[in-house]
């Protein structure tokens, strides 16, 4: 048999069984590319080149690489207008979902999408509750930075969280079960 | 009536105006309101995404201390509803799954049985206090304001969890709205998404998405917009004027639902924590 093409070599055509096998993208193979999705997504609608049905046709052909180090699995903002509406219930949303957990497994934590999941995972683990005060660097890093104006006026109305956080009472009960289900 | 309160970790921060003004609110209705300092974070759809089964460990105990005061949940976030109700569903449709859950649960001495219901205060105030109690607490009938219901799409969406409301056509907060003595304004987006959840990703998008349906709302005529949600507020409000920069001039105040029912049941702006927020409300309040 002839060599496959360059380009499908790359291809890894076990990827949308991976997610299948995720709870969240257990639906994804019953997709048939209609774009009801795409239609009403919101995201699509301000961010260039944003398409759920784009992300679901790169992950059943298996471009595994490329979806999971894309940008735009972490612009979904999970508003469940596609989920609502696809005729197929394959949960785009969803299966956008099991997509960034497979990401964040394999390592792709350094965007902002990841930091902001991980802000919420350790500070739980910490205080019991989201140090939101924080949640700016800790999604951001240094580019925080640009938000200087605004976090000012935040601060001018009062709306600034204090940093220190008190942890919550029985905190030792959530780390048992961070030790347990980590 | 009585609830254990789960104002979430924006209404005890950023937000704490919608945490008072629902206490003040459920306070003068009667509706007792049970804190605890135990109850952690719901994982914000976020905890899920680095491990799901912690994600339901985490809500699970907090149900399960719920259960243990044999109270249902209140909630005035809509994205803590949308976590914790998903989470719940899951756990109340499938045995095997909540079997699992309280072996770990028994390890740190609690026990879930599929007892408690996760509500928002929104769907309180409609179905357990009902409206026709509340139309007769109605103090100040909003009987000038032609008012703009933003539902947010926790709320609404995904739909088996949330079944108050048709996602596409809610009217929930339409009837409160009407039963405060307001006008209801329709507009474009009044279920659609303000973008909160990627705002620290993406904030041109989430101003685009916030402008455009502030735009829509005033091009209605709206003189205030409600919402019954800290994280779409967050997005309507304090990022109005970011917002103004691409879709002109708006000047339109959001308020809290619980400010809203606040002001018409009589409670006073300082009580209702107007002065917290980025577009000034006194032009408004005045005229209630």
């Amino acid at each position: 048999m002839a060599e496959p093409k360059k380009e499908f070599r790359k291809l890894d055509t076990k990827f949308c069984d991976e997610i299948a096998r995720q709870d969240y993208g257990k639906e994804i193979k019953k997709c048939i590319q209609c774009g009801t999705c795409s239609s009403g997504c919101l995201v699509e609608s301000v961010v260039p080149g944003f398409n759920p049905r784009k992300i679901i046709a790169k992950a059943l052909l298996g471009m595994r690489k490329e979806v999971l180090g894309s940008e735009e699995i972490w612009e979904c903002a999970r508003c469940y207008i596609c989920t609502a509406h696809c005729k197929k219930n394959i949960r785009p949303g969803d299966v956008i979902k099991a997509i960034r957990m497979i990401a964040i497994k394999e390592g792709h934590t350094n965007n902002k999408g990841a930091r902001h999941a991980f802000a919420f995972y350790h500070d739980i683990k910490k205080y019991g509750k989201l140090n939101e005060a924080m949640l700016p660097f800790n999604t951001q890093g240094v580019h925080v930075l640009k938000m200087t104006p605004f976090a000012v006026k935040m601060i001018l109305k009062g709306k600034s969280p204090s940093p220190v956080m008190k942890k919550i009472k029985d905190i030792k009960q959530v780390e048992k079960l961070y030790e347990l289900l980590e | 009536m009585k609830y254990v309160y789960y104002p979430g970790c924006a209404s005890e921060a950023t937000t704490r105006e919608a945490m008072d003004s629902t206490k003040a609110v459920c306070k003068k209705l009667g509706i007792e309101l049970v804190e605890l300092e135990e109850l952690s974070c719901c994982g914000a759809g976020c905890v899920d995404e680095i491990n799901p089964d912690l994600a339901i460990g985490i809500n699970a105990r907090n149900f399960a201390i719920a259960e243990k005061l044999g109270l249902d949940i209140l909630t005035s976030c809509n994205t803590c509803l949308n976590v914790m109700e998903t989470i719940n569903e899951k756990l109340k449709k499938n045995p095997a799954l909540l079997e699992k859950t309280n072996k770990t649960l028994k390890k740190i001495g609690l026990k879930y049985t599929g007892d408690v219901k996760v509500k928002h205060f929104l769907w309180v105030i409609v179905k357990d206090y009902g409206l026709d109690k509340l139309k007769e607490n109605v103090k100040k009938p909003l009987t000038k304001l032609k008012v703009a219901p933003f539902y947010g799409c926790h709320i609404l969406r995904p739909v088996e969890s949330l079944k108050l409301d048709d996602p596409e056509d809610p009217k929930s907060l339409h009837h409160v709205i009407t039963t405060l003595g307001g006008e209801v304004v329709e507009f474009d987006g009044l279920n659609k998404c303000c973008g909160f959840h990627i705002m620290l990703v993406d904030e041109s998008a989430t101003i685009k998405l916030t402008g455009r349906y502030l735009k829509n709302a005033k091009n209605s005529k709206a003189d205030i917009m409600t919402t019954t949600c800290p994280l779409c507020h967050l997005c309507l409000d304090t990022y109005q004027k970011k917002a103004e920069k691409m879709v002109g001039k708006l000047n339109l105040p959001v308020l809290h639902l619980s400010q809203l029912v606040g002001l018409a049941i009589g409670i006073k702006p300082s009580e209702l924590k107007l002065s917290r927020h980025f577009v000034s409300t006194r032009a408004v309040v005045k005229r209630i």
